[in-house]
């Protein structure tokens, strides 16, 4: 178990039977008052961010969280699938647990996949991603300074703006956080 | 050159062997350890493992010593004769015949083939002194280099270096150069000794403290010293005591003695003897307490008044404060964290009651009890926990709602709280019992917490009754009320107000630092 006193951000504990990540905590203490960790949790199965002050000393059990790095292999049209890059070991995962991660998922890409009590919850991608566009309309060279952008389809059926002067056909550096375009990446 | 080295520096020649060899001869504990069961049939297997364990003994850092030794430089000699700060040298007429020798940590070093300079460091100055002729033909000679000059191809940025300097200020030079103290280990740059306040914070804290004094001394205020380390705690239930050993003694047999949360038994017996105006500072302990507004040990400020009340204490509050402000440069207002106060006083009061209705939106004396207060706060849009009590409500109103709406603006104080929490207060009897009691707000931040003290012994016996009880529930250890105490309010307290303030937060306060540990030396680590 794990004590209010052993919070550190990252840390992850079950509230009512789900994983949820500490974002933030703080010590509060009313004069003559007893102790209170204000804390801020993320649900790990749905983002939700929940708000709550235990009281010190309270216990929470640790969640059986790991993440383990995955290779993609393919979408079958009902499930991601991943491979284990150690074992070789398969697991799939649905549209919902992969998440947004889903529109930066290339065949082959090595991503963490979470898994809680051995179950897969989410993908974690590198922070970096590469990817080729495979539709957008034709280049316009020039006018590089006013960060004019237009729409461009990458080759996992997402959308993202790019600068006017990008070619279809181009592979391009995305930033996966922001989910925005980077750079051009030559051949 | 006045100074004179402790010992003769050995020649170059000397070998690094030649040095390990006279420290195993002055301790020969260091290199023929008894064999581990020996020792540990002696004196424990605790103090066997640290008395066989070596590794800061050979700590590669020191590697450097051992090379400068060979070099014939000790690196840690005795020095008399700094008698200048740098900046002196801007303005010393007599150096001209007579080299006088400053000192400082040397911050850079250049040293070619027709010139050299090094840049030095103290409180005083920062100034780049070149290297005189001389010194340089010193060390452009056959060796042996002497002494004056010996130095220079090994200094590192980081050491601490003496030098003589002879000259008139901008002509100065550098006649002759000496290791203080050598930089081993890289000096981290943003200057905090303790990992927490930064040198320029530690002295604006001392300023803080003697205006502190100066204020209390103007007010007549007697500083007193009682004990921390003491034969009774407090019973406060929420509050902690550091428990402590005293040795054995046929006097203390068996009786822990507590590093205390307050002074304040102590300091209101003074006034029981006939002093009226009390103050203290000093350090007190917190158990479990440890975050951005808590370190488990801090300083306390105290203060009682004679023949008062808690409404003197506010205007104490709002003197020395504004006074405070002021010495620092600071006028009527202070800045925290972007918030704006306008410190110009009378500040607001409001009352306990009068607070959760305006920012929790709950009337506390129509809730007294759970399932009431747990409607109420149902009905402001605050989801209280099951299973928990009035007092523990009480507290998530406060410290969710409440607490960080106080002080923005201007500074509040929030009194009248309900009788349940009067502590060490007097109860006013009105229909809605009220202890008088305030606490200090200042931009969200708890500043100080004031009684009307309770100078009734035989309440005082049943709140000291009340509060073991509610320890045993809370699961605390329960002590002994300090008969000591007792005995002094049967003596006759004059009705007193008393207050105590956290000065660290105060030192956040006024200059503008977010977190506790950046008022604080050498904060109280807090796990990563």
């Amino acid at each position: 178990m794990i004590d209010t006193s052993e919070f550190r951000k990252g840390l992850k504990v079950l509230i009512e039977g789900q994983p949820y990540n500490i974002v933030d905590f703080q010590f509060v203490k009313p004069g003559k008052g007893s102790a209170f960790t204000r804390t801020t949790f993320k649900n790990l199965l749905n983002g939700r961010v929940i708000e709550m002050s235990p009281r010190s000393g309270e216990k929470f059990a640790p969640a059986n969280v790991e993440q383990v790095q995955m290779q993609y292999l393919y979408y079958d049209g009902e499930f991601y699938t991943f491979m284990n890059t150690e074992t070789f070991d398969q697991l799939q995962m649905t549209e919902d647990q992969v998440g947004d991660a889903k529109d930066f998922l290339m065949e082959n890409l090595v991503a963490d996949v979470m898994l809680f009590n051995d179950r897969p919850i989410a993908v974690e991608l590198p922070n970096f991603v590469e990817l080729v566009i495979t539709y957008c309309e034709p280049g316009v060279k020039g006018d590089t300074a006013t960060g004019a952008q237009k729409q461009a389809t990458l080759s996992t059926g997402a959308t993202i703006n790019v600068p006017l002067f990008i070619e279809q056909g181009e592979k391009i550096r995305i930033d996966t956080r922001t989910r925005s375009y980077l750079e051009r990446v030559k051949k | 050159m006045p100074h004179s080295h402790d010992e003769t520096p050995t020649s170059a020649s000397a070998s690094a062997a030649a040095s390990a060899s006279d420290m195993t001869a002055a301790a020969p504990s260091l290199v023929q350890p008894l064999p581990r069961e020996t020792l540990e049939a002696q004196y424990g297997v605790e103090a066997a493992r640290l008395l066989l364990e070596r590794s800061w003994l050979e700590d590669p850092a020191f590697e450097r010593l051992a090379f400068l030794r060979r070099q014939g430089i000790e690196p840690y000699p005795l020095v008399q004769g700094v008698q200048y700060p740098l900046t002196a040298l801007r303005a010393l007429e007599t150096m001209e015949q007579q080299p006088v020798m400053v000192a400082g940590r040397l911050i850079r070093l250049e040293l070619g083939d027709t010139s050299g300079r090094l840049l030095l460091t103290d409180s005083s100055d920062t100034l780049w002194l070149k290297l005189h002729p001389s010194l340089l033909a010193a060390l452009d000679k056959e060796e042996p280099v002497g002494e004056e000059a010996r130095v220079l191809p090994h200094l590192s940025p980081g050491d601490v270096v003496a030098c003589s300097v002879l000259g008139r200020w901008p002509d100065v030079a550098i006649v002759s150069a000496m290791l203080l103290a050598p930089n081993l280990k890289p000096l981290p740059v943003d200057k905090r000794p303790g990992g927490g306040a930064t040198l320029e914070t530690l002295v604006w804290r001392a300023s803080v403290l003697r205006e502190l004094r100066r204020w209390f001394d103007g007010h007549r205020f007697v500083e007193v010293e009682t004990p921390i380390l003491a034969q009774h705690s407090g019973l406060e239930p929420h509050l902690d005591p550091f428990e402590a050993r005293f040795r054995p003694s046929p006097a203390h047999a068996g009786k822990p003695v507590w590093l205390l949360t307050s002074p304040e038994y102590a300091l209101k017996r003074t006034l029981v003897h006939g002093l009226e105006r009390v103050f203290q500072l000093s350090r007190v302990f917190r158990n479990g307490e440890v975050g951005a507004f808590h370190n488990p040990e801090f300083t306390m400020l105290e203060w009682y008044r004679a023949y008062s009340d808690y409404r003197t204490i506010m205007e104490d509050c709002e003197g020395l404060i504004i006074t405070l402000a002021e010495r620092l440069g600071m006028g009527k207002r202070l800045t925290w964290q972007g918030y704006k106060v306008d410190l110009t006083p009378p500040w607001p009061r409001m009352t306990v009651c009068e607070a959760f209705r305006e920012y929790a939106g709950i009337a506390l004396e129509e809730a007294p009890d759970i399932e009431r207060l747990r409607a109420a706060a149902e009905k402001a849009g605050i989801r209280l926990p099951a299973g928990i009590d009035w007092e523990e409500g009480y507290f998530r109103i406060l410290i969710e709602r409440v607490e960080p709406a106080l002080g923005f603006g201007r500074p509040v104080f929030l009194t009248d709280y309900p009788a349940p929490f009067a502590a060490l207060a007097r109860v006013r009897p009105e229909p809605f019992p009220v202890a008088e009691r305030f606490e200090l707000y200042i931009a969200g931040v708890e500043l100080g917490n004031a009684y009307s003290e309770l100078n009734d012994p035989q309440k005082q016996a049943e709140r000291f009754k009340e509060e073991q009880w509610q320890r045993a529930r809370l699961g605390a250890p329960v002590f002994e009320p300090d008969p000591d105490y007792l005995r002094a309010l049967s003596q006759g307290l004059p009705p007193t107000g008393g207050i105590a303030v956290g000065v660290d937060r105060l030192v956040m306060l006024l200059l503008d630092l977010p977190d506790i540990r950046h008022a604080l030396g050498f904060p109280f680590p807090m796990a990563e």
